[in-house]
């Protein structure tokens, strides 16, 4: 058993940069949202096929990143 | 769009796309480069939105590049320019030895969920949460739940542990630290972690193996890795030792108290006074594996961490800090240098703490 179709995506969530990482072991799809600075898993799915993996965890992520706020720095 | 320098691929598409309304958006500024290649989600209405959008956007990791496979000679001379370089073996290494006898490989995730995905053949799983920390008051395991987990685990003095996990070694590197504290002599990190792994396609296994347990004895804890409140006031209020934030430059500054998309978990945002950012990954190459020693020496020399004085490193929780303490300890080999584990869930939530904010 072996992890195949391993892939990496950069995109913006909810105004964040996010790292999609998806892969295949066996019959299953697993994908995972870190956000790129710092490199924290913020989601994780797993589905049938790649695109569903992708879809359910960047929704997972884009509400957690929504929540995320911004303070003033002064 | 933030593409790391490292990085051979770039976005050179322009466009922007919204999906899901304001929920997604993608864009992507141009760039040179090589593009990977293209991709493509779409039907993201098997998540239960309507209407079904479709979100283009490139990948821009080119998985080619991540399982090139630099572990050979290449990833050996790189790590050959390291102070100590016997505390890291690669990929080809651990795939040759992970099931011999001596050698224990332990994973350890942030997502604690990840070893039962699959993991190295003879691996062995160790939460963070759970199993390295007492669960009752904030600390590292006291030395006799250590002394029963590394027992448990069918490791004895003399076995050579290996470990490795997600986010580019994290956690792994927190239990490094800890093996370190009570003094197991042979600990290693895999160079690249789990992502390495996955992405060189090398075998994984479903099997929890279970081994004869052993009597294990550990050292008393030795704390001149570990840092305290205590030494860090005194180092902010002095210039005796060197502060060196490991977090995000957005976490450093104050604009945000937790990563993007985590739970806050600290009263106020910004960082220790007197301290400098130098964020964890800046160490890591595109693939998981550190960067060479003289890029780490350029990237700590930047900001004035030369090694010339005592090395306090500190996170949010402290396990991003004890990446670093890896980095500057064994990989640079500066000496006193200390992860302070209390970090900014601890200073930040002091009364009366001096915060400092912006870059």
């Amino acid at each position: 058993m072996k992890a195949e179709s391993f892939s990496v995506t950069e995109l913006e969530l909810a105004g964040w940069p996010v790292r999609i990482t998806s892969y295949r072991i066996g019959e299953t799809w697993h994908a995972k949202a870190d956000n790129v600075s710092p490199g924290a898993n913020i989601a994780r799915a797993r589905a049938a096929g790649r695109e569903q993996a992708e879809g359910k965890v960047i929704e997972r992520a884009s509400e957690r990143l929504g929540a995320t706020r911004r303070h003033p720095r002064g | 769009m933030v593409v790391n320098s490292e990085c051979d691929v770039l976005v050179p598409r322009r466009g922007r796309a919204e999906a899901l309304g304001a929920l997604f958006t993608f864009r992507s500024e141009g760039g040179t480069g090589a593009l990977s290649r293209a991709g493509r989600i779409s039907g993201l209405a098997a998540v239960g939105r309507s209407p079904r959008p479709r979100l283009t956007y490139n990948r821009l990791v080119n998985p080619a590049a991540l399982k090139r496979k630099p572990s050979g000679r290449a990833e050996e001379q790189i790590m050959s320019g390291y102070a100590h370089p016997e505390v890291l073996v690669t990929t080809d290494w651990v795939d040759q030895h992970s099931r011999s006898g001596g050698v224990r490989v332990v994973e350890v995730d942030v997502d604690t969920g990840s070893y039962d995905e699959g993991h190295v053949p003879g691996a062995i799983g160790w939460a963070w949460d759970s199993q390295l920390c007492d669960t009752v008051v904030r600390d590292i395991l006291p030395k006799d739940r250590f002394e029963r987990l590394l027992g448990d685990s069918g490791i004895g003095r003399d076995t050579t542990v290996v470990l490795y996990g997600d986010n580019n070694n994290w956690f792994a590197a927190w239990a490094f630290w800890q093996l370190k504290i009570y003094g197991h002599p042979d600990v290693r990190l895999m160079n690249g972690g789990r992502v390495k792994w996955l992405a060189e396609g090398r075998e994984l296994s479903l099997e929890s193996p279970e081994f004869a347990p052993t009597d294990y004895s550990a050292s008393e804890p030795d704390l001149s890795i570990r840092a305290f409140l205590g030494q860090v006031r005194e180092a902010s209020g002095s210039s005796a030792a060197d502060l060196v934030d490991v977090r995000s430059p957005a976490e450093f500054s104050g604009e945000i108290l937790a990563p993007p998309g985590l739970p806050e978990t600290c009263q106020r945002g910004g960082h220790v006074p007197g301290a400098r950012n130098i964020p964890w990954g800046k160490a890591c190459a595109q693939d998981g594996t550190f960067k060479s020693a003289g890029a780490l020496r350029e990237l700590y020399a930047a900001e004035g961490i030369v090694g010339d004085k005592p090395i306090v490193a500190y996170c949010r929780i402290g396990e991003r800090s004890s990446h670093s303490w890896f980095v500057l300890k064994y990989l640079l080999g500066y000496e006193g240098v200390s992860n302070y584990d209390g970090s900014w869930t601890e200073w930040g939530n002091l009364v009366g703490a001096p915060v400092e904010r912006g870059a």
